[in-house]
């Protein structure tokens, strides 16, 4: 048995029902598209090996369910996150406004480090739809990434598979450097030795 | 309904009256959306104070001929099992956070806690479960002999021979050789550790792919009782195949044990207490706590050393595919050796501490061992005056040093941190390891909690077996290179005995006989190996496959399957005096026998119905097991194939433990050296 080399990154995407999450992680896991709509229940758990910039690391994606009923559990799910992925949907405004509250949503139970640097990721999903049906403008977006501290913003399509690989790449790669970060603000110290007395009194182990 | 039964009172509550009630539904089944990846949905819905838990998960964790599953959207149709009920399954869990809760105690302890059973409805095994408990409880305080044996098996055949062999009954039992399926459930028990943000740690029998869907689930189930129900999972059992999936929740670690080997909860409980214990002994709780702070996203699986690992799995393997008594029993393992050795042994060591003073000041040792043999058996210990280590803490350095034995790394000189999470948490103690003979396995441990005593304790270590050496009765004993043999079950005037456990519960120690089977009788294990040709695939596959998996396999695999037959008899005859919890089913002396009827064959198949194995190479099983606890000594014993005469075995019995009580300074170590 050998112990495993690659750092598991667990990513976890948010965004009010239907936006698109569950397919935006079957086209990056299993490249497939689905037309049915199936509302995830509780969250799906799903695996893929990254290999970014010379570093391969396991990616566990928790595709959470949008719909407000199955949020109970939010902070068992945020827990211990390398990375969020906001998901909306460009032809839905109301999906664009609740962006802020994913992300505060999240920071709340999230328990991070440093709220400041966590890394987000922000995606305006279906995109392939008619330009009339486009509600949420790109200057918008940019606008708001740009406010919530330079979040990276990509535009994507699981259906036609346009920039979900990118969107997904920069996601690893977000999620690795918060892993490495907070490695490197650990110090080892293991200097953990008991102080014993035999002649004192019992250190407790009386017994 | 929902029977909710506290420590203090038993109550019922219907579901539309209480907050606390819930029903918890599981969907099992196979997901639908990719075959290569598994996914894996929990669903959660908690509204009108009504709750349900549906799982759709591979079938890798959840065996599917336990449980079938209603129609649901995330099913494939040709996965899809007809399924009626529930009622066979029982989740228990406690109800109060007192780990999680500010102002009280941290470690909470689960004992404290009023454990709450969950029963999905008033099923039909409840009921035969609580009937033959009250049959056995009947029984026992009927008379101190009880002459009506539970009954256990597949009914009554002919007469029968007495034989020394030992047969295997538990024929849904499936080995570890049995490499036919490749999915995750081919293994009747695995072990999961995983981070409380869903990140797996370690698993016995690895599949990452698998594992960390996984250990999603795991995460989000404990969570789930949390959350919704402030409560802690301990158990989900699934009465119908006996499988039952244990949970542990500590600080930042959730510990989860899967097994198919009819375990109680308290004894897998136990484990996974033993393999938290074990993190803690490499890492200590202040370290573990460091680690976690501020980013519970920390990744201690790829944290923890290759040596952590194999040590895990070593401890995994032992608890699963060894015979180790240990932990149930809660003691260790004594080597009898004649009393005026040992008393010399002890009486050398203290002449020799007394002489190096200006060696090791005192206080730089603090405690050792004199072990032998593989499974480390204590010859003698060294402790200081009003002292003593934890049993669980002296269990995980002699797993440290059974590792040590099985690498054969032997012939160096080992200096280990380790920590003792009974005797204290937070820091190291260091241990001096020496192998005293190879080919008797004996072995020298020396502890300090000083860092820099390694040289002290060396030469000080130098000089002892010098000292003992110049003893040719301790040195036959400890140095040679006379393989140690133990005693024997022909030693003792048992007849009919084929194997006893002699617990002396004042010392926390056990004797028992050196392991005696018959190769050639040897069944085997259905569905393993069945002739050499096969014997030698399945090593080939292990090979390939298992490689980190082959240290255990040098015993050979006649020995690995003695070992676990033997340990499902014992886990029988212990279940059969304590209750699912672990506490013994009458608090003063219990007697109790259990009779093992059944037929065997070379060809059964692991999950052969028995009715039709009447065709090849019948043999028919009578063995008898009896069990006697009271406060002073616990025995447990297992007849020859062949015995069904409750009086026989009974004096025989008393031979035993007359033999015990005799030679009690012979078999247990009383004091020790004490300084």
């Amino acid at each position: 048995m050998s112990t495993r080399k690659k750092n598991i990154l667990k990513v976890i995407i948010l965004g009010d029902s239907g936006v698109g999450k569950t397919s935006l992680m079957h086209r990056y896991v299993n490249n497939k598209y689905s037309q049915q709509y199936k509302a995830t229940i509780g969250a799906d758990f799903l695996t893929k090996e990254v290999d970014v910039d010379d570093k391969v690391a396991t990616m566990q994606v928790w595709d959470t369910a949008g719909q407000e009923r199955f949020q109970s559990l939010g902070v068992a799910f945020y827990r211990g996150a390398d990375c969020c992925v906001l998901v909306y949907d460009v032809t839905n405004t109301k999906s664009f406004e609740n962006i802020k509250t994913w992300r505060d949503e999240f920071l709340v139970h999230a328990n991070v480090s440093s709220p400041e640097t966590f890394p987000f990721v922000i995606l305006g999903n279906k995109i392939d739809c008619e330009e009339n049906k486009k509600v949420v403008n790109t200057k918008s977006a940019q606008e708001l990434a740009q406010s919530l501290g330079n979040v990276p913003l990509f535009f994507t399509s699981a259906k036609d598979a346009i920039n979900v690989d990118n969107a997904f790449e920069e996601i690893a790669r977000n999620a690795l450097q918060q892993n490495q970060n907070d490695a490197d603000a650990f110090e080892d110290d293991f200097n953990d030795a008991i102080n014993i007395q035999l002649d004192g009194e019992p250190n407790s182990c009386s017994c | 309904m929902v029977n909710i039964s506290n420590s203090d009172e038993h109550k019922t509550f219907n579901n539309n009256t209480t907050n606390k009630s819930g029903t918890i539904r599981f969907i099992p089944g196979f997901n639908s959306i990719s075959k290569a990846t598994p996914t894996v949905s929990i669903a959660l819905n908690n509204s009108r104070g009504t709750t349900d838990l549906s799982i759709t998960a591979p079938s890798d964790i959840i065996n599917n001929n336990s449980i079938s599953s209603t129609s649901s959207h995330r099913l494939l149709p040709e996965s899809t099992k007809s399924y009626s009920s529930l009622r066979d399954i029982e989740i228990s869990f406690d109800e109060s956070l007192s780990s999680r809760v500010p102002n009280k105690t941290s470690n909470g302890n689960i004992n404290e806690v009023a454990p709450i059973e969950f029963t999905t409805s008033n099923s039909i095994s409840q009921n035969e479960h609580n009937s033959y408990q009250e049959i056995l409880t009947d029984l026992l305080s009927e008379s101190f002999y009880s002459y009506t044996p539970s009954v256990c098996g597949m009914g009554r055949c002919g007469p029968s021979v007495v034989s020394n062999e030992l047969p295997n009954i538990f024929n849904k039992s499936e080995t570890l050789l049995s490499v036919n399926k490749q999915r995750l459930t081919r293994f009747n028990k695995n072990f999961f550790i995983i981070s409380d943000a869903g990140k797996p740690i370690f698993t016995m029998h690895r599949d990452d792919k698998k594992i960390i869907p996984l250990a999603g689930i795991i995460n989000t189930i404990v969570n789930y009782f949390q959350v919704n129900q402030q409560a802690e999972i301990k158990t989900i059992h699934f009465r119908n195949t006996g499988q039952k999936f244990v949970f542990l929740n500590k600080e930042h670690i959730i510990i989860m044990i899967h097994s198919n080997l009819g375990e109680s909860f308290k004894i897998l409980q136990d484990q996974c207490y033993f393999l938290y214990s074990y993190l803690i002994s490499t890492l200590t709780s202040k370290s573990l706590e460091r680690l976690f702070r501020n980013r519970s996203n920390f990744d201690l699986g790829t944290f923890l050393a290759q040596s952590d690992i194999e040590n895990l799995n070593s401890i995994c393997h032992l608890l699963s595919n060894n015979f180790y008594p240990d932990i149930f029993l809660n003691a260790l393992q004594s080597n009898p050796i004649e009393k005026r050795i040992r008393n010399k042994i002890h009486k050398e060591i203290l002449q020799e501490l007394h002489e190096n003073r200006d060696i090791i000041p005192r206080g730089t040792l603090l405690y050792g061992f004199l072990l032998i043999g593989e499974d480390t058996k204590m010859a003698a210990v060294i402790r200081p005056q009003g002292h003593t280590l934890y049993t669980h803490d002296i269990q995980l350095l002699f797993c440290l040093v059974r590792r040590h034995l099985h690498l054969n790394t032997m012939d160096r000189e080992l200096w280990i941190p380790i920590c003792f999470p009974k005797f204290n948490s937070s820091g190291f103690l260091y241990s001096y390891i020496k192998t005293l003979s190879l080919k008797n396995k004996s072995v020298m441990v020396l502890l300090s909690a000083q860092k820099d005593a390694f040289f002290k304790l060396k030469l000080f270590g130098d000089r002892l077996l010098t000292r003992l050496g110049k003893d040719s009765h301790i040195a036959k004993i400890i140095i040679s290179d006379n393989p140690c043999t133990g005693f024997s079950i022909k030693d003792i005037p048992a007849p009919l005995i084929h194997h006893f456990i002699f617990k002396s519960t004042k010392n926390a120690q056990y004797i028992m006989p050196i392991m005696e089977y018959n190769i050639k009788y040897q069944d085997v294990i259905e569905n393993t190996v069945s002739c050499n040709d096969e014997s030698e695939n399945n090593q080939k596959y292990l090979g390939n496959q298992q490689k980190d998996d082959i240290h255990f396999m040098e015993d050979g695999i006649d020995l690995l399957n003695y070992q676990i037959k033997l340990q499902r008899y014992y886990m029988e005859l212990h279940n059969s005096v304590t209750s699912e919890d672990g506490s013994k089913l009458q608090s003063r002396s219990v007697i109790n026998f259990i009779q093992w009827d059944g037929i065997t064959s070379k060809n059964i198949s692991s999950y052969g119905d028995i009715d039709n194995l009447q065709s090849v190479n019948n043999r028919r099983i009578h063995i008898m097991g009896m069990v006697w606890c009271t406060p002073h000594f616990e025995l447990y014993l297992i007849s020859n194939n062949g015995v069904s005469d409750k009086g026989a075995i009974s004096s025989s019995a008393k031979n035993i433990l007359r033999w015990c009580q005799k030679h009690e300074q012979r078999l247990f170590i009383q004091n020790g050296a004490i300084f």
